[in-house]
């Protein structure tokens, strides 16, 4: 059985302040003679706090929360790119992640060798690649620009090659951090298309957004961190409607 | 480890094409091109061909594939510790997005040594081939093994710089001291009998960069496979600098991400 699950028990996470406490010998020195301490100490940021979850198959599951709440930390724990200080993770399932659209895309290359490049990133091959380029050059539809250097694109035309390339991830678990951004009128249409083909494709789907009208769109769960910890997990509507009101209430 | 090496071939076509990438940008709009590559190890070793020909007397025909090939090898190993040392800082946005192995960001920087090593050795090949074609085929047989050597120790360097230097920023300004001193007491341009006469043998009998000058001067040069005492003792640097860098990757890569 292959089933794709993620499983966190008793997760931690802390931003550890010794990069920026590290003292150079000048700020060393500075101290010594002006005989001041060290002033202002950064402490380790606890930024996710017990957190226990568990998605299964088949789970559209989006996480809001306001600003510094830990979203896209948790998102990137689960991508494997920042490690917990105490728990356990289980992960079962080929991870993709779409957190940065144009990452990859090197500015004296044409768009051509830059649709290669960014899809070596996302870990396609060449094989993989060559099948899907016709479909990605019609989709960016950039006309002739694709053998123009993506210097001269425009920030519009570079977006519409980044999504192009970017929806053709295809794997068990995706991740998306508020990577649908601004294009556009009619290429956001497609792109919505093209996103909702995406996320029917996998069999996780994890969203962060601020957007809550696409977070009740694309997700039946919805989990509301605050401060790092899980102040709610449930369907969709009864967590967004609950976050409103706390945001709107802290308001007044 | 070796789910970890497997994971470096699993993303293999992704570091393939950022070697090509920064093979590409570094002679970005130069007329010449990775033909510079070749050009300037060439150039600067008729300069100093010139200036200790002079100042030292020695044979000229000798002198130029000695130094050619101290700059070539001296380049590697130099650049593998200082430009190495950036290897994962300069890889910063792709290491905050993926999830990969961090090996293949030093491995990256390798390759891209590995190969202005081998654009600067056509020189040595086009001058073997001209002065001295009796020494092709012995060339040939040992240059497997000196380019795996030189790749392998390589990559175990750029690992150990990079990891330490992310975390202790002073390490490149403090390693291009150490490379500079180790210059001296290496006979990259000045030949052995220099050391020979100043009674400073032990250098050549003991430092690694020595022997490791010999694998290539040896077959070059002399038509001969080098002793099997220079093999051993780069073997024994590899060895060393391997299980170093082994020990900083499994103790260090996962904090890696808060130093950047």
């Amino acid at each position: 059985m292959n089933t794709v699950y993620i499983k966190l028990r008793d997760i931690n996470l802390n931003y550890p302040s010794s990069p920026y406490n590290a003292t150079t010998i000048k700020e060393f020195l500075f101290n010594i003679v002006k005989k001041k301490k060290n002033k202002g100490i950064i402490r380790d940021v606890h930024a996710l706090r017990n957190i226990n979850l568990t998605i299964n198959e088949g789970e559209r599951v989006g996480i809001i929360g306001s600003n510094g709440a830990g979203k896209s930390t948790l998102l990137k724990l689960i991508a494997g790119i920042y490690p917990p200080v105490s728990g356990t993770i289980e992960i079962k399932g080929d991870i993709q992640s779409l957190f940065d659209l144009s990452l990859g895309f090197d500015g004296y290359g044409t768009g051509r060798e830059n649709i290669y490049y960014r899809s070596y990133l996302l870990g396609h091959t060449p094989k993989t690649v060559n099948e899907n380029i016709n479909d990605i050059i019609e989709f960016a539809d950039l006309g002739e620009f694709i053998d123009y250097p993506l210097r001269t694109y425009s920030a519009g035309m570079q977006m519409r090659l980044a999504f192009a390339v970017s929806t053709t991830l295809k794997g068990d678990i995706l991740l998306l951090d508020e990577a649908i951004g601004a294009g556009d009128a009619s290429f956001m249409v497609k792109v919505k298309k093209r996103i909702l083909e995406m996320v029917e494709n996998s069999k996780i789907m994890i969203l962060v957004s601020h957007d809550m009208n696409t977070i009740k769109q694309l997700c039946s769960r919805v989990i509301w961190l605050k401060n790092g910890e899980i102040e709610m997990d449930g369907k969709s509507d009864e967590v967004v409607n609950n976050y409103l009101e706390y945001v709107y209430s802290g308001k007044n | 480890m070796l789910k970890y090496i497997l994971r470096i071939y699993k993303a293999r076509y992704f570091w393939w094409s950022l070697v090509k990438a920064d093979l590409r940008n570094k002679y970005r709009r130069s007329m010449l091109g990775i033909l510079w590559s070749l050009l300037y190890p060439l150039l600067f070793t008729l300069l100093l061909v010139f200036i200790f020909g002079n100042i030292f007397k020695s044979d000229v025909t000798y002198l130029m594939p000695y130094i050619y090939s101290g700059i070539v090898i001296w380049d590697a190993v130099a650049n593998s510790f200082i430009v190495g040392s950036a290897a994962i800082i300069a890889s910063e946005p792709y290491i905050k997005q993926f999830a990969h192995p961090l090996a293949i960001y030093s491995l990256k920087q390798t390759l891209v040594i590995i190969i202005n090593t081998l654009i600067s050795g056509i020189g040595m090949l086009a001058w073997c081939v001209i002065a001295k074609p009796g020494n092709i085929t012995v060339i040939f047989l040992s240059l497997p093994a000196t380019l795996i050597l030189l790749f392998l120790l390589s990559w175990s360097i750029t690992t150990i710089s990079a990891i330490i230097n992310t975390k202790f920023r002073d390490y490149q300004q403090m390693i291009g001291l150490v490379i500079q001193a180790l210059w001296f007491l290496t006979p990259v341009y000045f030949e052995k009998r220099i050391y020979i006469d100043a009674k400073l043998n032990y250098l050549l009998d003991y430092n690694p960069l020595a022997h490791l000058l010999n694998l290539v001067r040896e077959p070059f040069l002399n038509g001969i496979i080098a002793p099997f005492i220079d093999y051993l003792y780069v073997i024994g640097l590899i060895v060393i600098f391997g299980a170093f860098s082994i020990l900083l990757i499994y103790k260090n890569e996962k904090e890696m991400i808060f130093y950047i």
